[in-house]
């Protein structure tokens, strides 16, 4: 799986570039890393798809990019409530409010499943 | 002009068969804003990667829902299979087009049956549903299952279909198909029908697009797109076109899905005319390690697995992004605008799987 890593602070520049070429954002997904969070962003044109990787740290934020692709809502509300990763500036944002979990950020660094 | 309230929906509602809440904010008995909320039934089921090993995870998989559990399993194991570099024997590839596409017609028929019960037509509801009946029946002898199926595993399927099984399968779908064109043809023709869902909750070709619409969804706006053509299995060596339709609206859903479900049929006609001879899977040796995102089209529209593996037993990460999760922006956008009164049509015009979206 072909992926491009880009700097946080150069994320939303990135996918406004892909956004201006008409590709579709296909999935926004997280993975546990020994530091935070490894975020793949995944776009789609013409069936080629294109994966975006950036990385988030505790104390970092990633960049909402809503204002390009107003649907990245519904997962970037999932990767904050589920991950407990930050993204700033999100203009659809549930405040935890769109999952009902029972604790926050369930999927979260240091959350192991407990045995029944 | 009144002053705009919040109505509830969900997450118990007779048109809702699974769990989802939507805040309606109206203006008389016009919908001015919709705000989703899910999560009553998430399972968790990605964190369970780090439980079980990766070749039970596919039993998992499948049951993150049981509508579309074939389909989910396949898409796990194609996501693995290319992570280890494994090739599935092309017999193999042509059974799971034939458990996919018998998965397709179950899956839209069952839609178009809740469909009919939405907008009150009780007796066509229980006539859809009876013709899903021969097609589960039909896909309990091929698998063993009419929920889950547990036919798709790593390395290729479990079970074979012999001739016999081969020519009851034509035959069943030759006494089926004037069945199914019969009772669809109310569906496109009914005036009852055609009032209800006619010029409902239109999406351009543009909104779908840039709202990330997939599925029918999206090729009922007059978007060509079907993962399918991109060739996954032995879909590339069986002729199609994708199906679209140009309106947008809750009717032109509805004559997608009814058009694929002759479509699958006709696929099923290829894939059975086709079977190559030879083994139905290859064994699996080692661990998974690397990752790999595949892309499948479901009856709902394209599903994403994406799997890291990292050469133990345990994945690091198994993500599904299921089409109801993709199809809820564009819902939103619908829903926005329209009467009190449709709502349900057009929540059920999406064809929500909350099990999927609850994975």
């Amino acid at each position: 799986m072909q992926t491009e890593t880009v700097e946080t602070g150069g994320l939303y520049a990135r996918v406004a570039v892909l956004a201006s070429w008409g590709y579709r954002l296909v999935q926004i997904s997280c993975t546990k890393t020994d530091s935070g969070m490894e975020l793949t962003y995944s776009f789609e044109k013409d069936y080629e798809i294109l994966h975006l990787r950036t990385y988030w740290t505790e104390d970092g934020t990633i960049p909402s990019i809503q204002a390009l692709y107003w649907c990245a809502f519904i997962y970037e509300n999932e990767i904050a409530e589920l991950f407990g990763v930050t993204v700033a500036d999100m203009a659809v944002d549930f405040k935890g409010q769109l999952y009902k979990t029972a604790r926050p950020s369930p999927f979260g660094a240091g959350i192991t499943i407990q045995e029944a | 002009m009144s002053e705009k309230m919040i109505m509830p929906f969900g997450p118990q509602h007779p048109v809702l068969p699974e769990p989802i809440h939507l805040s309606l904010v109206l203006q008389d008995e016009k919908v001015a804003d919709v705000i989703p909320s899910i999560g009553f039934i998430h399972r968790g089921l990605e964190k369970l990667v780090e439980k079980k090993d990766f070749q039970e995870y596919t039993f998992v998989a499948e049951r993150i829902c049981g509508i579309c559990s074939y389909i989910h399993g396949m898409g796990y194991c194609q996501a693995v299979e290319n992570i280890m570099g494994l090739e599935v024997p092309a017999r193999a590839n042509f059974l799971r087009v034939i458990g996919g596409e018998f998965s397709r017609i179950h899956s839209h028929t069952l839609w178009l049956g809740l469909c009919a019960d939405a907008f009150g037509f009780e007796s066509l509801f229980m006539h859809t549903w009876r013709l899903r009946e021969k097609i589960l029946d039909l896909m309990e002898e091929i698998t063993g299952g009419r929920v889950i199926f547990s036919h798709v595993k790593i390395g290729g399927v479990k079970s074979d279909v012999d001739a016999l099984m081969a020519n009851k399968i034509l035959d069943i779908l030759k006494e089926l198909e004037p069945e199914f064109r019969e009772i669809t043809s109310i569906f496109l023709d009914n005036r009852t029908v055609r009032s209800r869902m006619s010029g409902v909750g239109a999406l351009s070709e543009e909104e779908a697009r840039k709202l990330g619409a997939v599925g029918p969804m999206l090729r009922a706006s007059g978007v060509a797109y079907d993962l399918r053509t991109t060739g996954y299995a032995a879909y590339g060596q069986l002729d199609f076109e994708p199906i679209v339709e140009k309106d947008g609206d809750c009717m032109a859903r509805c004559q997608v899905r009814i058009r694929e479900i002759f479509q699958s049929m006709d696929l099923i006609r290829q894939a059975v005319g086709r079977l190559p001879a030879g083994p139905i899977d290859v064994p699996v040796k080692g661990n998974p390690d690397g990752e790999f995102m595949a892309r499948l089209e479901q009856p709902r529209g394209e599903v994403v697995y994406y799997v890291k593996a990292n050469g133990t037993k345990m994945l690091d990460r198994m993500r599904v992004r299921t089409p109801t999760f993709a199809n809820l922006p564009p819902l939103i956008q619908v829903l926005k605008g329209s009467d009190l009164a449709d709502v349900p049509v057009l929540i059920l015009t999406i064809d929500p799987c909350i099990s999927c979206t609850e994975r």
